[in-house]
């Protein structure tokens, strides 16, 4: 149950970054419209402009609306309201949360929809995007745990990099494993339907584990923090 | 209420930073009362004031506000509580209208005709947004806002610091009405010993995280003198142990006591001495005080 001073914290965030997350997704869309044009040139761009857009946004929305509120001394207004610390902090995570998950499904569920709908694109596609876009659920989470633990924005910029770096090397790392370069050889979505290798399995189990490991530190952040640092 | 009767009560108190330690710290807030805290930078003002608001966590000790543990029940409290800083920023892109629309969501006992009242008063725009307000507009808001939810206690942490003269007296002035008209328990701390002198009823002089002393405002600036007597009564100053200050000048010297009376009045007389008695201000004990203080400390080989 949260309670009327989370529900308001959160709705205020969700005002207050309504438009950002509006341009991430308006552009999102429009990159999506790529993937419409023939050739392999617009994939990789398409793709190329929507990872930019999940990897930048969610770096943005967490030291804005967690970090620089200790920073911009909001946290002592919102904590003389009637709320506990870890009160407060689960509404920030709620907020970010809600903010980039709204990006990231509805993204994720264009870019499925432009595959079906471009039925020349490869097989593996569609997969290929759900195990991708999985990469990004982990670096939010970890640079959303630094930056609760550590309240400042250095750390989180330099968890970050460090999340950025990690990701960036997967998804370069990915299409070239053997049985992902196979399976994009196997013909198109009108011929093949949706193809599923037996190795993003292992990748999406591995980014599920990961994932339930930092929610659970978040959790006992969460219920474990009594004060902010900077108090 | 709490058990003793006070609305605040701190006993046995303690909250250990690397570079600063609060022991011991005991304090009550009666009904009504407007109790002012005064002390040096670095002293526990704030850390006291943000223990009672439940900010940060007392190491040892147990705080109760309103009959409630600190500890277990903020968030009942914060609903009769209501605290204003310097240092505290409401949304900066967001308009004093939305910020009093927002705490009216929050708070049972908002009272919107006594909003729109301090609105005039304070001489505040509802549409301005909060990151084009001046320091003290913006304090002035905050203070709105704490006023209009109708709390039970005003916890007011250095609220005028920062402003030029005339808005500080300005703001002291329409907070002085205020507390007139209105029954509050406040606490509040202020550097500026004139506001404190003005506004509270009682005097807590921390120092170091130590209560140095606590007693109502009549009988402390009361039992502070200074007395102007010829030079060479130094010799017979031993006979006093409450001696704060001795400043010498060319004819004769000052002495301030911190508990003067009757009987010391007497014991100089009978020592042969004429005396001139003289009050001091708030602002002259505070430094007395405070100077008296350290030099006893660095005596004893203590940084204060």
């Amino acid at each position: 149950m949260i309670s009327m001073t989370q529900k308001l914290i959160i709705q205020k965030d969700i005002q207050l970054f309504a438009k950002s997350v509006s341009i991430c997704i308006a552009s999102g869309l429009l990159f999506c419209g790529l993937f419409m044009l023939p050739g392999q040139f617009f994939i990789v761009l398409g793709s190329i402009l929507i990872i930019t857009i999940m990897l930048g946004y969610y770096p943005y929305l967490i030291t804005t609306c967690v970090t620089r509120e200790h920073k911009d001394k909001n946290t002592v207004f919102v904590m003389s309201l009637p709320i506990t610390t870890g009160q407060y902090l689960f509404s920030k995570i709620l907020s970010c949360a809600i903010l980039y998950g709204a990006c990231w499904i509805i993204l994720l569920s264009t870019v499925i929809c432009v595959f079906y709908l471009g039925g020349h694109l490869p097989a593996l596609m569609p997969s290929y995007y759900v195990v991708m876009f999985g990469l990004f659920i982990p670096a939010f989470l970890l640079t959303l745990l630094v930056a609760i633990l550590a309240e400042s924005e250095g750390w989180t910029i330099v968890s970050f990099i460090f999340s950025n770096i990690l990701v960036t090397l997967l998804v370069n790392v990915l299409p070239n494993l053997p049985a992902v370069q196979q399976a994009f050889g196997m013909g198109n979505l009108n011929d093949q339907g949706i193809l599923w290798p037996s190795i993003f399995t292992y990748i999406a189990l591995s980014e599920i584990i990961i994932s339930v490991m930092l929610a659970c530190a978040l959790f006992i952040v969460v219920k474990t923090k009594r004060q902010f640092i900077n108090f | 209420m709490n058990k003793d009767g006070s609305l605040i009560s701190m006993s046995g108190v303690a909250k250990r930073y690397e570079h600063f330690t609060m022991e011991n710290f005991n304090l009550q807030l009666s009904s009504g009362e407007v109790l002012g805290l005064i002390g040096p930078n670095g002293a526990g003002k704030t850390t006291c004031l943000r223990l009672i608001m439940g900010f940060i966590s007392a190491d040892q000790g147990d705080i109760e506000v309103l009959g409630k543990s600190v500890k277990h029940d903020i968030v009942s409290i914060k609903q009769d509580v209501a605290y204003v800083a310097e240092d505290m920023r409401m949304f900066g892109n967001k308009t004093i209208q939305w910020h009093m629309q927002f705490f009216s969501s929050l708070f049972v006992n908002w009272d919107q005709p006594y909003a729109t009242e301090l609105l005039e008063t304070f001489q505040l725009i509802p549409q301005q947004q909060v990151k084009t307000l001046s320091l003290g507009q913006r304090i002035k808001t905050s203070l709105l806002l704490a006023l209009a939810r109708r709390p039970r206690i005003l916890v007011l942490d250095e609220p005028s610091t920062g402003l030029d003269p005339v808005a500080r007296h300005e703001l002291t002035s329409q907070l002085f009405q205020i507390m007139l008209n209105e029954d509050h328990s406040v606490i509040f701390s202020s550097q500026f010993t004139q506001d404190v002198e003005r506004l509270s009823d009682r005097i807590v002089f921390i120092d170091d995280g130590q209560i140095i002393s606590n007693q109502d405002k009549e009988s402390y600036l009361d039992s502070w003198k200074r007395i102007d007597v010829c030079l060479e009564a130094e010799k017979d100053l031993k006979a006093f142990s409450d001696i704060k200050e001795v400043q010498k000048n060319a004819l004769n010297m000052s002495v301030i006591h911190s508990e003067f009376n009757s009987e010391i009045q007497k014991r100089y007389s009978q020592l042969g001495y004429s005396i001139e008695i003289s009050k001091l201000t708030l602002e002259e004990i505070f430094i007395a005080q405070t100077l008296h203080r350290r030099q006893h400390l660095s005596a004893k080989g203590i940084n204060a």
